[in-house]
């Protein structure tokens, strides 16, 4: 989407995204994705008293876990191809390991 | 389900604005969804939570709920799209780091896919999230039935039949008018809850409608004929002769519409107005009334 549309979509001003997009919070394309992602952004900044410092920490660490998260769904999906009863296994142990 | 947002925070009513400013920054650190991605219940507890923020840290909006003015369910407003529902969905990547670690906790929503999918689910689709919504009714639009405009949150304006008879605290489904599906799925539910307002004459007790008639003395007195308000519109009531404040008479049909077309009943309770100057000659009918003299209307007050 364009600039304009994201800003107001996001309830941004045009300088605090072009920063977003230095820090790399954002990405220069603004899919939907990039504006779910300054939506956080707006949250983690306005509401919950993170600083810049902090909002990189925090999107490091989302980003390692989406892609832990992805990982693991990918070996469970490949599971799910092959070994019903090993997967049942392993949801088994996941769960006694959450407790 | 409207729940008290000082409750939903965990603050007392007479919290600090920085009180509640950490209440909910405390609340919105566990509850976030992007925070929480394997936790969908995570959302509605957040929705819960913003919606009580944006109540109680507007000091006019704060100042008027606790004057009783507004409820606690405003117009919610739709919180996301959140970044977690693009993270896996989204190819390109925000990140060039290497080296996931496995996550040690909040993946059983990862199974939940798993056997949605072979049980012929969409994969990794999920419904959208209900949207509520609370709209106010004046009483007799909820008595009679009508038509309301509602805009939605998300931009819509629909035309919401209020069906007759409708009570308050009712809740109507609009199917399909809640937030939009994740990954195709279906889009959630629009649920909106009724507040229908109080009436300056009318009340209500189920389908039956109570009021008081005021009445002249000597309509109470000698009998007439005079007309009456009704929800179904005016109708000529016969007072008969002899009526008295307290005296009830029943209009048959009159009250609030069912749902099957007919109507309960509307009873109407006569009160007695004398006129608002004393006259002149009341006065002196009332010196000479010997009757009326030995008429105790206070006998048998104490049983």
């Amino acid at each position: 989407m364009d600039r304009a549309t994201f800003c107001l979509r996001a309830r941004l001003d045009a300088a605090t995204l072009e920063a977003w997009i230095e820090a790399g919070y954002v990405r220069r394309e603004l899919s939907e994705a990039d504006l779910a992602r300054a939506l956080l952004v707006r949250d983690l900044v306005q509401d919950l008293g993170v600083n810049e410092e902090g909002v990189d920490v925090v999107l490091d660490l989302l980003d390692q876990l989406h892609e832990a998260r992805g990982a693991l769904r990918r070996v469970l999906a490949l599971l799910a191809g092959e070994d019903r009863r090993l997967l049942e296994r392993v949801r088994a142990a996941l769960a006694r390991g959450g407790e | 389900m409207a729940k008290d947002p000082y409750e939903t925070l965990g603050v007392a009513r007479t919290a600090t604005a920085e009180d509640i400013r950490k209440a909910y920054r405390k609340l919105a650190k566990k509850l976030h969804p992007d925070l929480n991605p394997g936790d969908r219940s995570a959302e509605a507890r957040f929705k819960e939570v913003s919606a009580a923020y944006d109540l109680l840290s507007d000091p006019e909006k704060r100042r008027r709920f606790d004057a009783g003015e507004i409820d606690a369910e405003g117009q919610e407003r739709p919180r996301g799209p959140f970044f977690r529902d693009h993270a896996t969905a989204d190819a390109g990547p925000f990140r060039t780091r290497r080296g996931p670690r496995a996550a040690r906790s909040g993946i059983e929503d990862l199974f939940e896919d798993l056997f949605a999918e072979r049980e012929g689910g969409e994969r990794f689709a999920f419904p959208g999230g209900d949207l509520s919504l609370r709209l106010t009714v004046p009483f007799l639009d909820a008595v009679n039935g009508a038509t309301a405009r509602v805009s939605l949150p998300g931009g819509d304006v629909i035309d919401l039949k209020i069906p007759p008879g409708a009570t308050d605290g009712q809740v109507l489904r609009l199917r399909g008018k809640g937030l939009p599906g994740i990954n195709g799925g279906p889009p959630g539910d629009a649920l909106v809850e009724l507040a229908v307002m109080p009436h300056p004459l009318y009340r209500r007790e189920g389908d039956t409608i109570r009021y008081e008639l005021p009445v002249s003395l000597a309509e109470a007195v000698l009998g007439a004929k005079v007309e009456a308000p009704t929800p179904a519109g005016r109708v000529m009531l016969t007072v008969p002769p002899g009526s008295n404040t307290g005296s009830v008479l029943r209009l048959r049909g009159r009250g609030v519409a069912r749902p099957d077309g007919t109507r309960g009943d509307c009873i109407v309770t006569l009160k007695v107005v004398l006129p608002p100057k004393p006259d002149a000659a009341l006065e002196q009918f009332l010196r000479g009334w010997e009757a009326g003299r030995r008429h105790d209307p206070r006998a048998g007050l104490e049983g």
